[in-house]
């Protein structure tokens, strides 16, 4: 007969200033490239990095006090902060976006490929399953700990990252065959902004 | 937990990954506002008032919270957002934050009694402007000179609803020069027309638009009001002052620039 014990949680409670600086300091840098990856204004994207934290330090009595535990829910409150910004912005759809590198606000500091390939993402994937996305092949989350993050079944995280990889394979290998890079398309017609 | 992990044999997926993973992160700019949080309450977390002294302490505290609503509500007509700007310009959906710290370096913003504690941050091509409501159904705009200080200008919502806010930075015995525009919404179209007969989209995030121009070059878009042209680049015909500047300060102004007060 198997016995299920209860799952403890470790909660870090009555944390410090000085001991939430440890942790701003260790994830500030993954953090800040997240939602950089999740959100084109630069601005934008300070701003949830600023609302992250500030949640974190005000709801620093549920954070787990495990360093992976701690990390997943702290990526957990950027996603959620990021997607919320997100939502927000559709009130501006319909705006036309950018065809042009150069009027990238961030130009001179990002990658061209870089930014190319965050709007390709931007283009093909809702921003939900985008998140999911960067989270899984770029930070390295695994489909449990993003059902975890997300409040999704593991299955349905599996499900949507699979989606949005058949679908980025097959947009980018259209391109390769057609001779079309990414950096091309970008200066076809204007596109209606999609978040 | 896993490492980054796309399959290994999946070379699409581990270059767009390497390519996103180029991107510089979101910095915590200064003042990072958890920490001035945590300067201001020291209260260790998860805080939670006695029962007994919440009890004795309700009174106190259900008028102290009615005060203090009452004092939000004051605060807000009087210099916040209004229900009307918020609908008109995209910009105010954003979260607002605290601009105080370029009070010093803007004085047109001070005497339109521009409200810095609600400002709006946004991208321009040289780093983080502003824009924030201001006095008498006005809103202000605030973009970071390279040089120095910034460039600003303010205008009631009525005259932004038709023509926008902008303002051009020009670079001195140079010919390129930045532009920073706040549309209302609804405003489609925005273009910049270059003098070798280029053009190019420009986009519109939350109501703004901004691009770096060389040499001279038309911004056009179109707002619910109408057509907008601007020539940029142009050499300047005439100064624009803040409404109620009075009338010394205009001859000084004069007389130290040559131009005149734009009609």
């Amino acid at each position: 007969m198997s016995v299920y014990m209860p799952r403890q949680r470790r909660i870090g409670t009555d944390l410090s200033p000085k001991e939430f600086e440890a942790v701003v300091e260790q994830l500030e840098r993954p953090l800040g490239l997240f939602v950089a990856q999740m959100i084109r204004s630069r601005g934008l994207a300070e701003d949830v990095l600023q609302e992250t934290f500030l949640v974190a330090w005000r709801e620093r009595a549920r954070m787990p006090a495990p360093a992976e535990e701690r990390r997943a829910w702290l990526y957990g409150v950027a996603r959620n902060k990021a997607l919320h910004a997100l939502r927000k912005g559709r009130r501006g759809k319909g705006a036309f976006r950018s065809t042009d590198l150069s009027e990238d606000a961030s130009v001179g500091q990002e990658p061209n490929e870089a930014i190319v390939m965050r709007d390709l993402l931007e283009r093909e994937l809702s921003p939900s399953d985008r998140s999911l996305f960067v989270l899984r092949y770029v930070h390295g989350f695994s489909a449990e700990e993003l059902a975890a993050v997300s409040g999704l079944r593991p299955a349905t995280v599996r499900k949507r990252l699979e989606r949005a990889s058949t679908r980025l394979r097959a947009v980018l290998q259209a391109e390769a065959e057609h001779g079309t890079s990414p950096d091309q398309e970008r200066h076809h017609e204007p596109t209606i902004a999609s978040t | 937990m896993s490492q980054p992990s796309p399959a290994p044999d999946d070379a699409v997926l581990v270059d767009v990954a390497r390519t996103l993973s180029e991107l510089p992160p979101a910095r915590l700019t200064e003042p990072a506002r958890w920490r001035e949080e945590a300067a201001g309450t020291q209260r260790p977390a998860g805080f939670r008032w006695p029962v007994r002294a919440r009890s004795t302490t309700k009174w106190t505290a259900s008028l102290a919270a009615g005060a203090l609503l009452i004092g939000l509500a004051i605060a807000v007509s009087l210099s916040g957002p209004t229900t009307r700007q918020a609908a008109a310009l995209p910009i105010f959906s954003r979260p607002a934050v605290d601009a105080g710290r370029i009070r010093a370096a803007t004085s047109v913003l001070r005497r339109n009694a521009a409200d810095y504690g609600r400002a709006r941050a946004i991208d321009t091509p040289s780093g983080r402007g502003y824009v924030m409501p201001a006095g008498h159904d006005s809103v202000c705009l605030a973009v970071p000179d390279p040089g120095n200080g910034y460039g600003q200008s303010c205008a009631t919502q009525d005259e932004i609803t038709k023509r926008g806010l902008l303002v051009e930075l020009s670079v001195q015995d140079g010919d390129a020069s930045q532009l920073v525009a706040l549309v209302p919404s609804g405003t489609t179209g925005a273009r910049l027309q270059h003098r070798d007969g280029s053009s190019s989209d420009l986009a519109i995030t939350d109501g703004v638009l901004s691009a770096s121009v060389q040499g001279r070059a038309e911004l056009s878009y179109r707002t619910p009001a109408g057509q907008v042209n601007v020539q940029l680049g142009a050499p300047i015909r005439c100064l624009d002052v803040s409404p109620g500047t009075s009338d010394d300060a205009l001859k000084k102004i004069e007389a130290q620039s040559g131009l005149r007060p734009c009609a």
